[in-house]
């Protein structure tokens, strides 16, 4: 059985009807169903690494962010022209995947226009997304690198949440590693006084 | 054959968290007291190379560079050792990405860098790694808790390679992994942070320096760092 053909096909299915859910929570404004979109499409990363499944979770995580900002739509009239750019773009991209990067720049435009960093949002939105991964169990590296970020930004963003809370993980108890720590770098700084 | 202790190989992981949080000369005052910090060129990229580039990270990258030429960070990058680093590293990457797999399709658990680091501890017979990434970790102490993770979040059945997860095993064995966590604790039990806080309580001290620690990514949960205080801080 050719199980990438399979997964392939399946895959591509699973991104239409992600940007179709995304299009309906745009049509609604409905935040917490962009925040489903984004979390729901990350699901089969670890095992498909499909750069437009990552694509599309940072495009609803920023929406969801701009969604909920009333900032973004002080000006009406570039708000309106943003939402029909951004239909249009999301609704072309169920026909050209390629089409993903002209929301990014809808996106990028948005922001600047309200005097943010370029690129704040999406960037913001990219490290978020590696950190889930990451909370998945894929490494550091692993989720930076899908992600194309740093492990500096993503490891600021784990730092955010409470994801090293999540119990019954560490084999080792703390006592254990403590005494093992102490074993490696104490010793050699006892005759110093370092311990 | 096995090394004396005291030589900690690095992970990137751990050198940034401690650079987010000023912390970098706990490692000169223990290289100064003799335990040998190594690290891969792989780290090196990752914790000076690349962020020398960026406008946000520069100046940590700047100060880790300065670590590296002072000695506190042994960059091993004799062709030899890096090369047999490199190949052991290489190894354990294709070994690892394919213990766990979902509807016949192999995970991609870890990257270079860490492998990076795997392969140099292995190659020049170093038993602790510095790592504050907890994927590595728990392939080295608990690789099930990583099957449970996946399966829980990707909501899908994940099967595991015995014989694979056997030869990881068998390769990771011998070593043992600390955190910042640890590095900060000792330090803070070897009184390396009284010349900075010596008028600070030790409880304050202690707790703020593993809170900045996990805030910056370090692996460590609220209930280990009160154990951490209650175990150096009693009441």
């Amino acid at each position: 059985m050719d199980n990438s053909a399979n997964g392939a096909k399946a895959l591509r299915k699973e991104n239409i009807s992600a940007i179709k859910e995304l299009l309906q929570a745009v049509a609604e404004k409905n935040v917490k169903k962009m925040k489903d979109v984004a979390n729901h499409v990350l699901r089969e990363v670890p095992v498909t690494k499909d750069q437009y499944s990552i694509k599309i979770s940072v495009i609803s995580y920023s929406l969801s962010k701009i969604f909920n900002k009333d900032y973004y739509r002080k000006d009406e009239m570039r708000w309106q022209e943003f939402v029909i750019d951004l239909r249009n773009n999301l609704r072309s991209a169920l026909e050209r995947p390629e089409n993903l990067e002209l929301v990014f720049s809808d996106i990028k435009r948005l922001d600047e226009s309200v005097g943010r960093f370029v690129s704040q949002v999406t960037d913001k939105g990219l490290s978020k997304k590696a950190s889930t991964l990451y909370a998945y169990g894929l490494s550091l590296g692993t989720a930076a690198g899908l992600t194309g970020t740093s492990k500096w930004d993503v490891l600021k963003e784990i730092g955010q949440t409470k994801m090293s809370d999540e119990g019954g993980k560490e084999m080792l108890s703390l006592e254990k590693r403590f005494k093992l720590a102490r074993q490696v770098l104490g010793e050699a700084g006892s005759d110093r006084g370092l311990l | 054959m096995a090394k004396a202790r005291s030589e900690v190989v690095c992970d990137s992981s751990s050198i940034i968290t401690l650079a987010e949080v000023c912390l970098l000369d706990v490692l000169s005052e223990m290289s100064r007291s003799g335990v040998k910090f190594y690290i891969p060129m792989g780290v090196k990229k990752e914790i000076v190379d690349t962020p020398i580039s960026t406008k946000s990270f520069r100046f940590e990258a700047v100060r880790i560079s300065n670590l590296i030429e002072k000695g506190v960070l042994t960059l091993i990058d004799k062709e030899n050792v890096s090369a047999e680093a490199r190949e052991i590293g290489g190894k354990i990457m294709a070994v690892a990405n394919s213990v766990f797999s979902c509807e016949g399709r192999p995970i991609h658990l870890i990257d270079y860098g860490e492998c990076d680091a795997l392969g140099l501890a292995l190659s020049i017979g170093c038993e602790t790694i510095l790592v504050d990434e907890k994927t590595t970790r728990l392939l080295i102490e608990n690789p099930d808790a990583l099957r449970q993770s996946l399966e829980s979040r990707m909501g899908k059945r994940v099967d595991v390679s015995k014989a694979k997860l056997s030869e990881l095993s068998s390769v990771l064995s011998g070593l043992s992994a600390i955190r910042s966590a640890e590095i900060v604790s000792v330090a803070f039990e070897g009184g390396l942070f009284r010349k900075v806080c010596c008028s600070a309580n030790g409880k304050d001290v202690l707790f703020g320096a593993l809170v900045a620690i996990k805030e910056n990514g370090c692996s460590i949960s609220e209930k280990e760092i009160e154990e951490y205080v209650s175990l150096l801080v009693p009441a």
